[in-house]
């Protein structure tokens, strides 16, 4: 159930894991922009909300904080990465 | 040091963060340009900052009292609660998209500060992009942002900044050419002298030879992380035939490359290494990894395009496992042992999905860097059968993304400053480079310019004209009742961090034991022992 105080687009997290309870076992980061825009798009609440980011930069941070649902953990702060 | 009206005209540089005391966090400088019109005698003053790091380990700074630690830019930027500025930055430039060279934006625009147009690299601006959008930093408050390209020249008021390709761990780094009508200075950014990368085209020695010929680089601040080693930082060629020879005399066992998570060149190197040895490629290195692996396609660097003879595939999907991974080459992280590594948690006996046979051959580049953990880890008797190979052995798999001796001395005869200034080291660092410069013929600065201390950039000479104490904001970040992200942030006195508050802070110590002594011959009273404080606020 999509909760419509957390719908805009900049919750990522959000979106994160809304995509992978509706999806399971779809690997996301192999998909297109064009195929995450229309998986998002088919929530319902979407037609509440603003429309969805276009920027690359976008899907990038999504598929991100996906494969931190995905993987359960997010190890991105982990390692300064100064001296490599 | 402020620059004001009142200034002598010429180029002036002032690094604000990366020339600490002890280490090389918060890279960043501004660079100003004060000429005066020849007409109306009516001074111009133009300044730019290069790089916006924040402290990556904040908690070591000033008690740990504060979530994040940038430098203070208030002398050049609007900050809420400070005195307004008499002249504002015009301009950010970006050498690359490392965390300690452009976090300090995110805390900038979190405490209300509008920043100039910001220009760097597609990459750079990808990853600067991506993470406002995961900090949820509403973009109504993001800079402008103009994408470079290597060669590109940018003119800010009187300032003119050419952006040159510089090598290092990651694509799209620039060293920049900052020049006014009065002098130049070349700024290295991170960058060693490799000409190889297996996604960029490392650093362009033709351009460093036009600089040469063309004009004269007064100044030449440069990259010392590790200038005081000798050699050169391996080249991403040398470190493809190291990987290549490995898979190629390993050819019948499964094998596990660890690598830094963010180190994408080396991903690149050990990517087209395993083509050339006919072996496919499993990514299971975490968020981390798969993270900047998008980054890079976003860019346009495509690995799979680059190798399209394997296949390159995401550990944990149906195509990773219909490969065999006795025939693959398996990418992950977990060097320094991070718990989250799918590796290190598969070793520490933790549920990640991990497949590794009993003689699989493990090659980890460690450097007999303290913080590398995974030859500890393996170090067990249940690995018995695996083959363990390291940077100690081979040491022909590691090389730093920074300039060693040889580097430094290439790059430095290409260009021919007619001085050089350490960055983006310690004091002890800075020390080393100057005594390596000298020893190959070119002119250093009286002392180590540290944070806060200002240079003045001429044709004839180049001096530091101040060495002011700098200051820092310190930054707490916490969610209100309406669960909202607020951010409050002071000035923090530089409390040591940096060369010369250490030295004042001594001197104020000294002072503050005499008078206490003082104190107590007067008084007759009987010397009871106290301790004086000895972490100078680190």
């Amino acid at each position: 159930m999509v909760d419509k105080d957390n719908t805009e687009w900049n919750n990522i997290k959000f979106w994160a894991k809304a995509l992978e309870e509706k999806y399971p076992r779809t690997d996301l980061l192999s998909l297109s922009d064009m195929r995450l825009k229309e998986m998002l798009s088919s929530f319902d609440c979407c037609n509440r909300i603003d429309s969805l980011p276009t920027d690359g930069a976008y899907f990038l941070a999504l598929k991100s904080a996906w494969s931190a649902v995905r993987n359960g953990y997010d190890d991105r702060n982990d390692v300064p990465d100064a001296y490599i | 040091m402020s620059l004001t009206n009142d200034s002598k005209t010429g180029l002036f540089w002032t690094p604000r963060g990366g020339n600490n005391a002890h280490d090389i966090w918060a890279s960043c400088h501004t660079f100003t340009s004060i000429s005066e019109d020849e007409k109306t005698k009516e001074k111009q003053t133009t300044t730019i900052i290069v790089d916006m790091g924040q402290h990556e380990v904040p908690k070591s700074f000033s008690t740990g009292r504060y979530d994040k630690v940038v430098p203070a830019l208030d002398d050049c930027l609007n900050v809420p609660g400070e005195k307004t500025p008499e002249h504002e930055a015009q301009a950010i430039f970006l050498t690359h998209c490392h965390s300690d060279h452009i976090a300090g934006i995110y805390e900038y625009l979190q405490m209300g500060v509008r920043l100039p147009d910001i220009y760097a690299s597609q990459y750079t601006l990808n990853a600067l992009k991506k993470d406002l959008i995961e900090k949820n930093i509403d973009k109504k408050l993001w800079p402008n942002m103009v994408t470079l390209e290597a060669g590109s020249v940018v003119k800010i008021g009187d300032i003119t900044v050419q952006a040159y390709p510089a090598s290092h761990s990651i694509p799209g780094c620039f060293s920049f050419k900052i020049s006014n009508k009065e002098a130049s200075i070349f700024h290295s950014g991170d960058t060693k002298a490799d000409e190889t990368s297996f996604l960029d085209k490392g650093i362009d020695i033709s351009s460093y030879q036009k600089i040469a010929k063309d004009e004269n680089i007064d100044l030449m601040t440069f990259d010392a992380t590790a200038t005081h080693l000798k050699g050169h930082a391996l080249y991403e060629s040398e470190i493809f035939d190291a990987y290549k020879k490995l898979f190629t005399e390993n050819q019948d066992r499964q094998i596990i490359a660890v690598l830094p998570a963010a180190h994408m060149e080396r991903l690149a190197s050990v990517v087209c290494a395993a083509q050339a040895s006919g072996k496919n490629v499993i990514i299971n290195g975490g968020t981390s990894m798969e993270s900047n692996i998008l980054a890079l396609q976003l860019s346009g660097y495509d690995l799979q395009k680059k190798c399209p003879d394997i296949k390159i595939v995401s550990a944990n999907t149906d195509e990773a496992d219909k490969l065999d991974p006795e025939k693959c080459i398996t990418i992950t992280t977990g060097l320094y042992g991070e718990p989250a590594s799918p590796f290190v948690n598969h070793l520490t006996g933790g549920n990640s999905k991990f497949t590794m046979t009993d003689d699989a051959v493990i090659i980890a580049p460690t450097s007999n860097d303290n913080n590398e953990k995974i030859h500890l880890l393996l170090n067990d008797e249940r690995f018995s059968k695996l083959k363990v190979v390291t940077g100690k052995e081979n040491p022909n798999i590691y090389g730093s993304g920074h300039a060693q001796a040889d580097d430094f001395i290439k790059i430095a005869n290409y260009i021919r400053p007619k001085t050089i200034a350490p960055i983006h080291c310690s004091s002890e660092k800075a020390d080393q480079l100057n005594e390596l410069a000298g020893k190959n013929g070119f002119k250093t600065l009286d002392s180590y310019p540290h944070n806060g201390s200002t240079v003045q950039i001429n044709k004839d000479r180049c001096h530091i004209i101040s060495k002011a104490s700098p200051h820092w904001f310190g930054i707490n970040h916490y969610l209100d009742n309406n669960n909202t992200m607020k951010t409050v942030f002071s000035k923090v006195e530089d409390g040591g961090y940096s060369t010369q508050g250490i030295s004042l802070l001594k001197k104020r110590q000294e002072e503050a034991v005499k008078k206490i002594l003082n104190y107590r011959s007067k008084k007759n009273a009987s010397p009871a022992p106290f301790t004086l404080r000895r972490d100078y606020g680190r």
